[in-house]
C-alpha cells in the first residue's frame, strides 16, 4: 500500500511538470491549428540554454527561467513571422513535415555544439531528499512541482484575466468572429506562438534539473506533450493538468510494474488509442484546432 | 499514362542496363534511390490518390524487415519465402488496422500512423524474439551477383510500384480512390464503398512498403529498432513525394532520385553536418515548392 501511495505522489509531481511543459504545445495547436513536431526540441533548447548559463555564469536554472522564457518568446515570434505564417494556408500535414524538418535541424545543431553526450544540470539540491511520514520526496522533484504549479497558474491568469488572454481564447473559438469584434487573429497567432515557445524553453530549465538530456530527446518530449494535449482537450489549462496527471500516472506505474523500457511504449499506445477512440479528449472540446 | 510518364518508364527500364557502368559507390546510391522511390510510390497510392497522408507508413517497412529477419533466423527459411512472409504480414496488419484508423483524416490520421510506427519500434526494442535494442544480424548474401541482387530487387519493386500507380491513375479502382480524395461524403453517396476502397489503398501501400523493408533488411544484414522504424525515413519519403509531385505517376520516382542525388552530393561535401542540412532542406522544400515540380494536369 505504501508503495502505491509513493507512486501516486511521484505521478502527481511528475504530472504537474508535464502539464506545464505541454501548455505551449496545446495552446499553439488549439489556437493556430499547428501541431508542432519541433516542440520537444524547443524544450531541449531551453535545457541547453539553462545548462550553458549554469556552467558558464553559475546562474541557477530556476533564476534563469525568465531568460529562457524571453528567448523562447522571441524565437516564437521569429519562427511565426518567417516560417509558420507562410505555410498555415497549406494542407495541415505539410506543417507536420515542416516542423519535423525544423526538429531535425535543431537537434543536429545542438549535437554539433554540445555533442551527443548526456548532460545534466547538477544543482546543489539535486541529491537531497526528505522523509515525510512514509514517503520519500526528492527535493528537486518538489521544487519542480511547486514551480510548475505556480507557472501553470500564471498561464491560467493570463488566459482568463487579461485582454490578451481573452483575445487568444476568442481566436481559438472562432477566428472570423474574433475579427468581427476587433481582435486581429494575425497578432494573436504571433503572441500565442511567442508564449507557446516561451513555455517550451522555460520548461526546458525544469526538465534539465529533473534529469539528464541529449540533443535527440526532443521527439520523445513532443510525443508526451501531444498525449497530454489530447487526453484533456486543447488549449485549456485545466485540460493540460488532467492530461499531465494521466501521463504521470501512466509513466510511473508502467515504469515500476513493467520496467523502464515499456514507459514510452505505453505513452504511444495511449496516444494511438486516444486518437482513434476520443480524438476530442476526455473533457470534450470546441476549439478551432479540434476535429 | 501520359507521354511524359512513358518517357519516365523508359528511363526506369533502362536502369536495368546501367550496373555494368557503375562503380560500387554509385551502385549503392542508385539502390538507395530505388528504395526511396518504391516507398514514395507506395505512399503515393495513399496520399496522392486517396488523400490520406500516412506519415507512419514506415511502420510496415519495419514489420516487413523484422518479419523477414525473424523467419530467416528462427525458421531458417530461404530469403524469398521469408520476404514473402514479411510482405504478407504487413498486408494483413494493414487490412486489420485500416478501418479504425482511416476514420481520421488529414493530420490526425498522419499523427496516428506515426504513433503506431514509434510504438512498434518501442515494442520491438522490448521483445526478446526481435533481439531487443540490439537488433538482429542476418546472414550475408554470398550468391551470384553479390550486392547487384539488391539493386535488381529494388528495381523490380520500383517498377511494380510504378505500374500500380499507373494503373490506379487510369482505372475504375483509381477513380473510386480519387473520388474519396476529393469528397468522401459525396463518394459514399454515389455508392462507393469508401471503407473498402480506403482499406485496399492502405493495404497496397503496406504491401509495397513491407516488401521494401524485407529486401532492405537482407541488404543491410543488420537491423535494429531505430533504423527500421526511423521517422527520418518517413520524412525523407514524404519530401521525395513532395518534390516530385503528389498524385502523379512519375513524380514520386523523379523526386526520390532528385532527393537522393542532392543529399548524396551534400553529405559527401559536409559529412559532419548532414543531419543539419537534411533538416534545412526539408524546411526549404516545404516553403519553396509545396506543390511539387511535376504538377497535376
Amino acid at each position: 500500500m505504501d508503495i502505491v501511495l509513493q507512486l501516486l505522489v511521484e505521478a502527481l509531481l511528475l504530472g504537474t511538470f508535464y502539464a506545464f511543459m505541454s501548455l505551449g504545445f496545446s495552446l499553439t495547436w488549439g489556437v493556430l491549428n499547428i501541431i508542432n513536431l519541433a516542440y520537444g526540441s524547443y524544450i531541449i533548447l531551453g535545457s541547453y540554454l539553462a545548462y550553458t548559463l549554469y556552467t558558464s555564469a553559475g546562474l541557477d536554472p530556476i533564476l534563469s527561467l525568465p531568460i529562457s522564457f524571453t528567448a523562447g518568446f522571441l524565437l516564437g515570434l521569429i519562427l511565426q513571422s518567417f516560417l509558420m505564417n507562410r505555410v498555415m494556408t497549406l494542407e495541415p500535414f505539410m506543417i507536420l513535415i515542416l516542423t519535423f524538418g525544423l526538429d531535425i535541424f535543431i537537434a543536429n545543431t545542438l549535437n554539433l555544439l554540445f555533442r551527443a553526450d548526456i548532460r545534466s544540470i547538477d544543482v546543489p539540491y539535486a541529491e537531497r531528499s526528505h522523509l515525510i511520514g512514509p514517503l520519500i520526496i526528492t527535493e528537486v522533484k518538489a521544487v519542480v512541482f511547486v514551480l510548475s504549479l505556480v507557472l501553470t497558474g500564471f498561464v491560467y491568469i493570463l488566459l482568463h484575466s487579461t485582454w490578451t488572454g481573452r483575445a487568444i481564447r476568442a481566436v481559438a473559438l472562432d477566428r472570423e468572429g474574433a475579427r468581427i469584434v476587433g481582435v486581429s487573429p494575425e497578432k494573436v497567432f504571433l503572441i500565442t506562438s511567442g508564449i507557446g515557445t516561451g513555455i517550451a524553453l522555460s520548461s526546458g530549465n525544469l526538465y534539465g534539473v529533473l534529469q539528464g538530456f541529449t540533443p535527440f530527446d526532443g521527439g520523445m518530449l513532443t510525443v508526451k506533450a501531444f498525449l497530454v494535449s489530447i487526453v484533456g482537450g486543447l488549449g485549456r489549462v485545466e485540460s493540460a493538468l488532467a492530461g499531465g496527471l494521466f501521463l504521470g500516472v501512466l509513466e510511473v506505474f508502467t515504469g515500476f510494474y513493467l520496467g523502464e523500457g515499456w514507459k514510452f511504449f505505453a505513452s504511444l499506445i495511449a496516444m494511438f488509442l486516444f486518437l482513434i477512440l476520443r480524438p476530442r479528449g476526455l473533457l470534450g472540446g470546441k476549439y478551432y484546432g479540434e476535429v | 499514362m501520359g507521354k511524359y510518364d512513358l518517357l519516365v518508364l523508359g528511363g526506369l527500364l533502362a536502369l536495368a542496363l546501367l550496373p555494368p557502368f557503375l562503380t560500387d559507390y554509385l551502385e549503392r546510391v542508385v539502390t538507395s534511390a530505388l528504395l526511396l522511390a518504391s516507398l514514395a510510390l507506395a505512399q503515393n497510392v495513399l496520399l496522392g490518390y486517396t488523400g490520406y497522408p500516412a506519415f507512419g507508413s514506415v511502420a510496415f517497412f519495419g514489420i516487413g524487415g523484422y518479419a523477414t529477419a525473424v523467419l530467416m533466423r528462427d525458421l531458417s527459411l530461404p530469403f524469398p519465402v521469408a520476404l514473402f512472409g514479411g510482405t504478407v504480414l504487413s498486408g494483413v496488419l494493414a487490412l486489420l488496422i485500416a478501418p479504425p484508423v482511416m476514420r481520421l483524416r488529414s493530420h490526425y490520421f498522419a499523427i496516428t500512423t506515426l504513433a503506431l510506427q514509434l510504438a512498434l519500434g518501442e515494442l520491438v526494442a522490448n521483445l526478446e524474439i526481435t533481439g531487443g535494442a540490439q537488433g538482429i544480424n542476418l546472414p550475408i548474401y554470398r550468391g551470384p551477383g553479390g550486392y547487384l541482387l539488391f539493386y535488381y530487387l529494388f528495381w523490380a519493386l520500383t517498377l511494380i510500384s510504378f505500374l500500380i500507380n499507373a494503373y490506379v491513375d487510369r482505372s475504375t479502382f483509381g477513380y473510386a480512390l480519387k473520388a474519396i480524395r476529393e469528397d468522401e461524403v459525396a463518394a459514399e453517396t454515389l455508392g462507393v464503398n469508401t471503407v473498402l476502397f480506403k482499406t485496399l489503398s492502405f493495404t497496397l501501400t503496406a504491401l509495397i512498403t513491407g516488401c521494401a523493408g524485407g529486401i532492405y533488411a537482407y541488404w543491410i544484414t543488420y537491423i535494429d529498432p531505430t533504423s527500421m522504424f526511423d521517422p527520418v525515413l518517413s520524412v525523407k519519403m514524404f519530401v521525395a513525394l513532395l518534390v516530385g509531385g503528389v498524385g502523379t505517376v512519375s513524380g514520386p520516382l523523379l523526386g526520390a532520385f532528385l532527393l537522393e542525388v542532392i543529399s548524396e552530393t551534400l553529405w559527401g561535401q559536409f559529412p559532419k553536418v548532414h543531419g543539419l542540412i537534411l533538416g534545412l532542406l526539408i524546411v526549404l522544400i516545404v516553403l519553396i515548392i509545396p506543390r511539387g515540380i511535376w504538377r497535376k494536369r
